[in-house]
């Protein structure tokens, strides 16, 4: 054997001594304990952040969305670059839970089950902002879904809206059962640790009656497989189906064939830099140092760099392909971008997602969190707004000069956004607290010892 | 232990558990399980082991198979649903493009291939695994407390024909198994280690009638499932006419098919929208009628007849007019002739008014007939809102015109050779 560079090793599962029994203790912990003030603190804050969204849903119902600052020219506004933020940020829990299981990747195993739930809870916000923008959400149960109905209309399939109701219904569907399979047998284990008979109730039917049986692996192992192949060009295609609502039309700086990759890519760099965002808070919180590890995020942080590379290179590639065209109102779209109104947004956009995280080629920015911390918010921020100058920065020029316009959010949408922050951050703690944050199975059955050490053969 | 139970004939013996520390041992005591020719026995574990699938000798999942089926089956359910919409059901014409346009049905094609292998393969796992069964002397006896804590267990059942009390725990043994207990049916094989632990009243209760896997259970479940089925579409359907914030729908102004105002029923005939106008209006350019207040009766009218004389001549401009106000207003119930045949008088529907030329109605003076048609009498409604004084005069010009010509004088016809 020849000595390998440490630095190219890969990821250990766990630091530390690798008992089985004390990370299971370690992972069921803030299930099993009583909240501390800092988190009742926490959920306290995100509940009423959380409440501002259904309060400006209800005056926005009672209203009409004209109290959105949607208006000619610009009729995609806030919701919009909420919706594609949203669903962009589920990304990289697929991507963790699939691609990189795919992969092979081991060290995905910390961080998969959070990843995950950070998807299944990004999907649930990101359909609330074109559900909404329907105006009606209650008829739009025709306008989205081919039902049946007396007037005989149906949807138009050749629409990238009507694709994205079933890019959306099936992503969230899928990674919802995907997320399922996974937490049934750390439910099983959650069910058999429980002392209190209404969550040994709860557990119980959650877990439905596993049993670890040999036979019932086998079946679960496939499945799991199978919607790991399913789930990655799922996700692949979402986004690819995101970006034709803008790629099919005819703005310019919309219809272009660059947008179903750099959708993805930017989907998984937010999604990633969100991931990062949150475990760090999360590991820190329940004790978990050892289980997500620097490592974890070093990788992590590698995924953000080159998926930030992408992006830049989409940047560019935006610009040579609007000079290369020749076509005036692209090379006009572009150069508005830069200059135009909306150029603070396009150079925030830029300097958080193409400029600050190539800091992340030092080592010392992917692993200390004081460092890596604010790096990942400025490109959760420069990721939202990319999205808002691809929405707005196209619609508010359009080809009639007499129809431009200047977009301003109003105080609603400013309330959803945030409102829907605080939607998120809400199920993400209460999952903590009520679900196995990491996949105390997966992490048993890879540490040292787990397997036999020669394969069952048929002797 | 399965001695004893068995005598006093209370729970039936399930089988034998054994128990391992480690899956090395596992998988060595699943080979010889195997080889024994066991058919009745599982092995459980905390996490899947590897090579366990071949030492037991299970067969390939067939998961693959079937998602990868569910998969077509959603493919050409997306076929199915984009072109039978797109062409037949509601064709969007576009610039003379095909309406057939699979390239643009590729997405909704590739996410519902995804979405039904995905429930195909969840659903085997659930079917296959035998999900569901929430009591089983495995739950019941705490042994499956010690597997998903990191122990391998060996189960053994009773049912197989191999089986046989002694032989099988020697077999464990044989295995490298040192700790083996009897499994019961239907009860803990040993007791809960903290079912007798106070937990409040609700709890425990919510935990005694946790759901066992029954018939009576999944044929709920399937009931749900397929009265689910029904409920979902027709709310669905029924949503539309739901109003949950009514601001924007509920405007004051007339829609059309829609009563406003109350009922009324004017004669008992049956109930009809009141489009009266209330006590006291005048029409613009409108007139009053002097014996408005008088009542409707018979005697009233025939009372006022006399007081009121037919101011407008008898010419034939008078008469056409006339009959073109009783064609439009008095044909529907008096007939074209006045005998009471009008369009909608018949069984079930309006009772036929008094024939016009009858005796008596032919005394009536001018002005008597005129104060029916203002007041209206018995069960027929007022025309004072609908036709002015003029035209009312004109009717009965023609109401004249038509008691005449039902009787015809024998000198007439020497008239008409004239």
């Amino acid at each position: 054997m020849t000595s390998l560079d440490p630095r190219l090793a890969p990821v250990p599962i766990v630091a530390g001594p690798a008992d089985p029994r004390r990370l299971e203790d370690d992972v069921f912990r803030p299930m099993e304990s009583f909240p501390t003030m800092r988190w009742w603190a926490a959920f306290g804050a995100a509940g009423l952040l959380g409440m501002l969204f259904p309060a400006c849903i209800v005056y926005t119902l009672q209203q009409g969305i004209g109290v959105w600052g949607i208006n000619r020219p610009v009729g995609w506004g806030y919701a919009i670059v909420n919706m594609v933020f949203w669903i962009g940020i589920g990304h990289a829990g697929t991507l963790i839970s699939a691609i990189l299981f795919l992969l092979r990747q081991r060290w995905r195993t910390g961080i998969a089950r959070f990843a995950e739930a950070m998807t299944v809870f990004a999907v649930i916000c990101a359909i609330q902002f074109p559900l909404f923008h329907t105006g009606r959400p209650w008829l739009a149960a025709y306008w989205l879904v081919p039902l049946p109905n007396d007037q005989g209309i149906y949807p138009n399939f050749r629409s990238p809206l009507e694709w994205d109701v079933f890019a959306f219904s099936t992503y969230g569907a899928v990674s919802a059962l995907f997320w399922y399979l996974g937490l049934i047998p750390d439910l099983a284990a959650a069910r058999d640790r429980a002392r209190h008979p209404l969550r040994k109730l709860a557990y119980g039917l959650l877990s439905l009656g596993w049993q670890g049986s040999a036979r019932a692996w086998t079946h679960y192992e496939k499945a799991y497989l199978i919607f790991a192949g399913l789930s990655t060009p799922l996700v692949l295609s979402v986004h690819s189906i995101v970006s034709f609502d803008f790629a099919v039309s005819i703005i310019p700086g919309w219809r272009s064939t660059l947008f179903p990759p750099y959708f993805v890519a930017g989907a998984i760099f937010s999604g990633m830099a969100m991931v990062a965002t949150l475990i760090v808070v999360m590991r820190s919180a329940f004790r978990l140092r050892h289980i997500v590890t620097d490592d974890h995020l070093d990788v992590m942080n590698k995924i953000v760099l080159v998926t930030s590379l992408m992006v830049s290179y989409a940047y560019i590639l935006e610009i040579f392909i609007a000079w290369y065209s020749g076509s005036l109102t692209e090379r006009f779209a572009v150069t508005n971008r830069a200059f135009g109104p909306y150029a603070w947004a396009t150079w925030i956009m830029v300097a958080c997602n193409a400029v600050l995280p190539q800091l992340l080629w030092l080592r010392s920015f992917r692993r200390k969190v004081f460092l890596l911390y604010p790096l990942v918010l400025l490109v959760n921020v420069g990721m939202w707004y990319e999205r808002f100058v691809i929405v707005v920065g196209s619609l508010h020029r359009d080809y009639l000069p007499t129809s431009w316009g200047y977009y301003r959010p109003t105080w609603v949408d400013l309330g959803l956004l945030a409102g829907s922050f605080g939607l998120f951050l809400t199920m993400m703690l209460l999952f903590c607290r009520f679900l196995p944050a990491i996949s105390v199975t997966e992490l048993k059955s890879a540490l040292s010892g787990a397997q036999p050490s020669r394969d069952g053969t048929k002797s | 232990m399965i001695d004893e139970t068995e005598q006093t004939g209370a729970p039936k013996p399930f089988g034998w558990v054994g128990l391992f520390d480690d899956p090395e041992t596992l998988l060595r005591a699943a080979e010889r399980v195997r080889d024994a020719g066991f058919r009745k026995w599982d092995c459980h574990t905390p996490y899947p082991v590897h090579g366990l699938a071949g030492a037991m000798g299970l067969r390939p999942s067939s998961v693959p198979l079937i998602a990868l089926t569910a998969g077509f089956v959603g493919l050409a359910a997306a076929v199915a649903l984009t072109a039978g919409l797109s062409v037949w059901a509601y064709p969007i014409h576009v610039g003379g493009k095909s309406l057939f346009s699979l390239p643009a049905f590729v997405p909704i094609m590739f996410e519902l291939f995804v979405l039904f292998a995905a429930f195909a393969a969840i659903g085997c796992v659930f079917v296959f695994g035998r999900l569901g069964r929430w009591r089983s002397p495995l739950h019941d006896s705490g042994v499956m407390k010690e597997v998903t804590s990191n122990r391998f267990a060996i189960v053994l059942e009773a049912g197989d024909p191999v089986f046989q009390k002694e032989s099988a725990r020697a077999l464990l043994e044989a295995a490298g198994c040192h700790e083996i207990r009897p499994l019961i049916e239907g009860g803990p094989g040993v007791p809960m280690a903290d079912s007798t632990e106070p937990h409040g009243r609700f709890g425990g209760l919510l935990w005694r009638f946790r759901p066992s896997w029954s018939p009576g259970l999944f044929k709920a479940a399937a009931g749900a499932l397929v009265a689910s089925a029904f409920v979902i579409p027709l709310t669905a359907v029924a949503l539309p006419f739901i109003e949950f914030l009514n601001d924007m729908a509920a405007q004051p102004k007339g829609k059309a098919q829609m009563t406003y105002g109350r009922l009324f029923d004017p004669a008992g005939d049956g109930w009809m929208v009141d489009r009266r106008a209330p006590e006291g209006t005048l029409s613009r350019g409108g007139e009053t009628y002097p014996y408005a207040d008088a009542g409707n009766t018979l005697d009233v009218a025939k009372a006022i007849g006399g007081k009121i004389a037919n101011p407008l001549p008898y010419t034939m401009e008078n008469m056409k007019k006339g009959r073109k106000v009783f064609e439009t207003f008095c044909i529907t119930c008096h007939g074209a002739r006045g005998e009471g045949d009008g369009g909608v008088v018949g069984p079930g529907r309006f009772t036929a008014p008094p024939a016009l030329d009858a005796p008596q109605a032919r005394e009536y003076s001018d002005g008597t007939i005129f104060h029916i048609a203002t007041q209206g009498t018995e069960k027929m409604p007022p025309y004072a809102e609908m036709l002015d004084s003029t035209e009312r005069w004109q009717a009965v010009q023609y109401v004249r015109v038509l008691q005449r010509a039902m009787n015809p004088k024998p000198g007439d016809l020497d008239e008409a050779k004239r």
